[in-house]
């Protein structure tokens, strides 16, 4: 059983959303980089 | 004060709000460009948030809230799919090159691309027929989850929820045009959030918190914590599939991406949009919980708005009213926009050629919304049994269309005119068809459609076809 009585199967839908975030800020920040050393 | 006055104040207010948008952005539209794209100026948060109110729709809130009770808990992963596949990951596969390839080519409609990408007038014709006829009926379901929602927490008749409702959206969208449409979209993800967490703040104090909450839901029946629980693999990972994916080829939001102002943008705009669709989870936890206050509801779609009465103030319950129709709201207008383009743009000046000046452009925008509307209420007023079957084929039969050319024609030189008219026509053909007998081997239409589209397009294109001299090199940008 994972966290708040939830199944672990159930809690890492949870997980599968704050990983979407880490994702898109992650990309940004790679993203202007990139930009960066082209110009 | 009692939940009739506090709705009423409440709405009375959102909807002057609403319309002096509409009113504002008729000061900001005077070109075709601006009716349909806003002048391409729109910024990362009003991108990000109207993306947000037109992907969730009010269906979300009260049919979200009605699977969470029916299915449990597992359908939270409905929301953590939306958020990864319908959201992060095609703001970045498709935002960024969509927006360049639209610029360069020129082209302010979804069917406009297909049009110019494959050299190809009929692909163009085709897809904003598939628009025009099932967006149509989209807006007609959308419309009765609002009217729904009016008729249950203000005790509203149906047609008086259709007409206040519906008339407010035509208003601001012939008004305004795009710009009333995201900057409306805008606010009412606002009111949704909002919405939302207050709903789920009450909710899990009603039920002592979220790990009591999920304790006595499991001693009704630990299928209602577990994934997939009660509803099976198939249905949950189907169903995450059609609602997720489906995105990559839908018009109303895929046009946001046309609009964004520049390519930087898409940066932040990744970013608040992953955020802010996380809410999509809420409606989904908030219904699995109602069962432990509501363990025999006649119907699961009565949870969110029992949900609401019970745990809510007049003024929550108030603002979750206003939230669900601020959902159906920004998805009607969403589509509204879209339907007057692709008929105005893409089938009477494109398809038939027939040339119009710019004003004239705005001025037959601002007609078909206002008459196309006006359609889908008297639809929706007294929708004929087949309309209702229809709103079911909506979904699937336009992503079908669109996906994969869509996809192939931003990433893949080889795909080629003719395996995107025949992907679209296929892809329309099996969903519609598929759905109409009843999904067979329990797999939805959108899954049939789209596996035979991606079948189509992709063999179609590895046969030889000849672009016309330097055409893919100015699409790609190489010329």
């Amino acid at each position: 059983m994972g966290p708040f009585n939830m199944p672990w199967g159930t809690f890492m839908a949870l997980i599968v959303t704050a990983a979407s975030i880490v994702a898109a800020v992650v990309w940004a920040v790679n993203d202007k980089r990139r930009n960066g050393k082209r110009t | 004060m009692s939940l009739l006055g506090a709705c009423i104040l409440v709405l009375f207010l959102y909807i002057g709000v609403l319309m002096g948008i509409g009113i504002w952005g008729a000061r900001r539209t005077t070109t075709a460009e601006d009716f349909i794209l806003g002048g391409r100026t729109i910024g990362p948060w009003v991108t990000a948030l109207s993306f947000i109110a037109v992907y969730f729709s009010s269906v979300l809130i009260i049919g979200g809230g009605g699977f969470g009770y029916k299915f449990g808990m597992a359908t939270i992963w409905i929301g953590a799919i939306n958020v990864l596949v319908g959201c992060t990951l095609c703001w970045i596969i498709m935002g960024r090159r969509v927006r360049v390839f639209s610029e360069r080519m020129g082209v302010s409609t979804i069917s406009g691309f297909f049009a110019k990408r494959y050299d190809s007038p009929a692909a163009g014709v085709f897809s904003a027929m598939v628009m025009f006829l099932f967006l149509i009926i989209y807006n007609v379901s959308v419309v009765k989850g609002m009217a729904n929602a009016f008729q249950v927490l203000m005790d509203l008749p149906y047609w008086g929820g259709v007409l206040i409702s519906g008339l407010v959206i035509i208003f601001y969208v012939v008004m305004g045009g795009y710009t009333a449409v995201v900057w409306t979209g805008f606010l009412q993800a606002w009111v949704m959030i909002f919405a939302l967490l207050l709903l789920t703040f009450r909710t899990l104090q009603a039920v002592g918190g979220l790990s009591a909450g999920l304790e006595k839901l499991a001693a009704i029946d630990t299928g209602f914590v577990a994934t997939p629980g009660v509803w099976g693999w198939a249905g949950l990972v189907s169903f995450c599939l059609v609602v997720s994916l489906g995105v990559w080829g839908m018009p109303q939001l895929l046009i946001r991406f046309y609009s964004i102002k520049d390519t930087k943008t898409f940066r932040l705009g990744t970013v608040i949009v992953t955020v802010g669709a996380a809410i999509a989870i809420i409606p989904y936890l908030n219904g699995a919980l109602s069962r432990v206050l509501f363990p025999s509801l006649e119907s699961p779609d009565l949870a969110i708005p029992m949900l609401s009465k019970t745990v809510l103030s007049p003024w929550g319950a108030a603002l979750l009213l206003a939230g669900v129709v601020a959902a159906g709201m920004s998805t009607f207008a969403g589509v509204l926009i879209i339907i007057s383009s692709s008929l105005v743009r893409d089938i009477y000046q494109n398809g038939l050629g027939k040339k119009l000046t710019s004003d004239q452009e705005v001025f037959a925008n601002r007609l078909v919304s206002a008459v196309v509307g006006l359609i889908a209420l008297a639809i929706a007023l007294k929708p004929p049994a087949l309309i209702l079957v229809l709103t079911g084929f909506a979904w699937a039969v336009i992503a079908s269309t669109n996906l994969w050319p869509l996809l192939f024609g931003i990433y893949w030189r080889r795909a080629s005119k003719l395996a995107a008219l025949v992907s679209m026509i296929a892809g329309a053909a099996t969903a519609l068809v598929w759905t109409w007998l009843g999904n067979p081997l329990g797999i939805h239409g959108f899954i049939a459609g789209i596996v035979v589209s991606l079948v189509v397009i992709v063999l179609f294109s590895l046969k030889k076809w000849h672009p016309p001299t330097g055409h893919l090199e100015k699409i790609f940008g190489e010329g």
